[in-house]
């Protein structure tokens, strides 16, 4: 990779993602468990608000 | 024989060269296998299907360097290019929305970016698009984002300072070729910003860290520490919640009595529009410059006439960003918003000044608009008439003009507080001074104004 990641920067990012990763894996387990529901998923988001 | 683009030099993966007049990107043999896997996993059709990475075909046209050559590849063409410094608040807000956007898809399925840079993306019929197809690499579970950095510093760092400080900030971007860097922007943040936990985190925190980490004694090579694939995801997820959550304030009602108060009666402001569109539509142009654009009112009248591209270029943030997101809403692909200050428009940058192309270095217009314009250069800012006209003469073959007298109120506002020293501010003025670039081949008047809307040829 020829950018300079930044020795600051990957600890922090290391520290963030364990913090946030937490988040991500409630969220994912949690879609799982509505699953079993039968409950609808909303479709995903993408920046674009408009339809193509 | 083909010339290195001198915006494209640093990643080993490739480069962009022209060659016979085409644009094409060299794809290097060390590249090959990600450039293989972009295509095998699925990632390049899912991405250019929803417009966020550019097309482009295989062609055979010959390297630049064939000893360290895989292919030569030719992106579409991006009708103009314009850069981070010129963009209004959403429009780089859009660009930053748009690269995480491509970072999650790439990620679902095995792949990354490697850089996080605001130069990647170009606007391209109407929306923000990556151009570096060489920016991706396979994904390795466990390894850091290492564009994380760049992209905090090219995208997050403006557009915080737009947000909670002043929406001129991004220029800065103009002095520090690589982003704002985080030390100044956590510096000019307000101290509000560090209750928000993305800029605290990514800005300021962030900026520590990089201090720290910088300075000799911060201790030997420590192990790299790892990153899961859900911790990175939810690295993405804040970054683009905290971007989501940017916004500005616009002074919307003034905008909407700009062109009340100006000297037109609703009769003549529809009249000036048919006048400017019957004058531009006989000169069937490819590219039109419309400088002074404000919101866009008549970039837009021009930009329904044959397959036109209209730069819509304004001093005023505002403006610009009200002109983006009207064309957003109206769909249009055929207009660039752009914040350009023509007294003095984005200089030559980078390596060697020749990274990033000066506003008026970037193509021949086919015709330049100059609208309620010329007072605000030759009055408000004394740049003397010949030299106005020697500009627009370089910038485009046709120039639609409109000469705003002395009589009118506008002018009047200029001239309130200074002496008037502008004796050669006349119709009759004027035209002498651009019959030295131009030939004028039709004049006729605005109804309902004093004005006089003026179509010169350049010489």
């Amino acid at each position: 990779m020829y950018v300079d990641p930044g020795s600051g920067s990957v600890i922090l990012q290391a520290v963030l993602a364990a913090v946030l990763g937490i988040g991500v894996f409630t969220r994912v387990f949690w879609k799982k468990i509505k699953g079993l529901f039968g409950k609808k998923e909303p479709t995903e988001d993408v920046y674009q608000e408009k339809e193509d | 024989m083909g010339m290195q683009s001198s915006a494209s030099f640093r990643d080993p993966s490739g480069m962009m060269f022209s060659q016979e007049g085409k644009i094409l990107r060299q794809v290097n043999l060390v590249y090959r296998e990600d450039f293989d896997f972009l295509f095998s996993s699925g990632l390049y059709e899912k991405l250019v299907k929803k417009k966020l990475l550019i097309r482009h075909q295989d062609v055979e046209d010959s390297p630049l360097f064939p000893e360290i050559a895989y292919k030569v590849i030719q992106p579409e063409k991006v009708p103009f290019i314009s850069y981070p410094y010129e963009w209004s608040f959403t429009q780089l807000k859009d660009a930053a929305l748009a690269t995480l956007a491509i970072q999650k898809e790439a990620l679902k399925m095995g792949m990354t970016l490697k850089d996080g840079s605001a130069y990647n993306i170009q606007f391209h019929q109407g929306a923000p698009v990556l151009i570096d197809t060489l920016s991706f690499t396979r994904y390795i579970e466990g390894t850091p984002w290492v564009a994380y950095r760049q992209f905090c510093q090219h995208f997050l760092a403006p557009l915080a300072l737009m947000s909670k400080t002043d929406l001129r900030l991004n220029k800065l971007l103009t002095s520090y070729i690589d982003g704002v860097p985080l030390d100044l922007c956590s510096r000019l943040l307000p101290r509000s910003s560090w209750f928000n936990f993305g800029l605290l985190t990514h800005i300021h925190l962030h900026s520590r860290a990089q201090s720290h980490y910088a300075s000799p004694e911060s201790g030997k090579d420590t192990q790299k520490p790892r990153i899961t694939k859900n911790g990175l995801q939810g690295l993405i997820d804040s970054l683009e919640a905290t971007i989501r959550g940017l916004g500005i304030k616009i002074a919307a009602r003034e905008w909407a009595n700009y062109y009340a108060e100006t000297n037109y009666t609703d009769e003549s402001f529809q009249a000036k529009k048919i006048i400017v569109r019957e004058l531009v539509q006989g000169l069937n142009p490819k590219l039109v410059l419309d400088l002074g654009a404000n919101t866009g009112v008549f970039s837009q009248e021009v930009a329904g006439l044959g397959d036109c591209f209209v730069v819509s270029a304004d001093i005023d943030p505002e403006a610009v960003e009200i002109n983006y997101r009207q064309r957003k809403k109206e769909r249009q692909k055929n207009i660039l918003p752009l914040v350009i200050d023509l007294t003095n428009p984005s200089p030559a940058i980078g390596w060697d000044n020749r990274e990033r192309d000066s506003f008026f270095n970037r193509g021949q217009a086919d015709v330049v608009l100059a609208l309620a314009l010329i007072h605000h250069l030759a009055i408000a800012n004394n740049v003397p008439l010949g030299a106005v006209a020697r500009t627009m003469a370089a910038a485009g073959e046709y120039l639609v003009l409109e000469f705003v007298p002395k009589e009118d109120s506008q002018v009047k506002r200029l001239l309130r507080s200074r002496d008037d020293i502008f004796g050669d501010y006349t119709l009759s003025g004027l035209i002498g001074a651009f019959e030295l670039y131009y030939i004028l081949e039709k004049q006729m008047p605005v109804p309902g104004s004093q004005r006089m809307m003026l179509l010169f040829k350049r010489k």
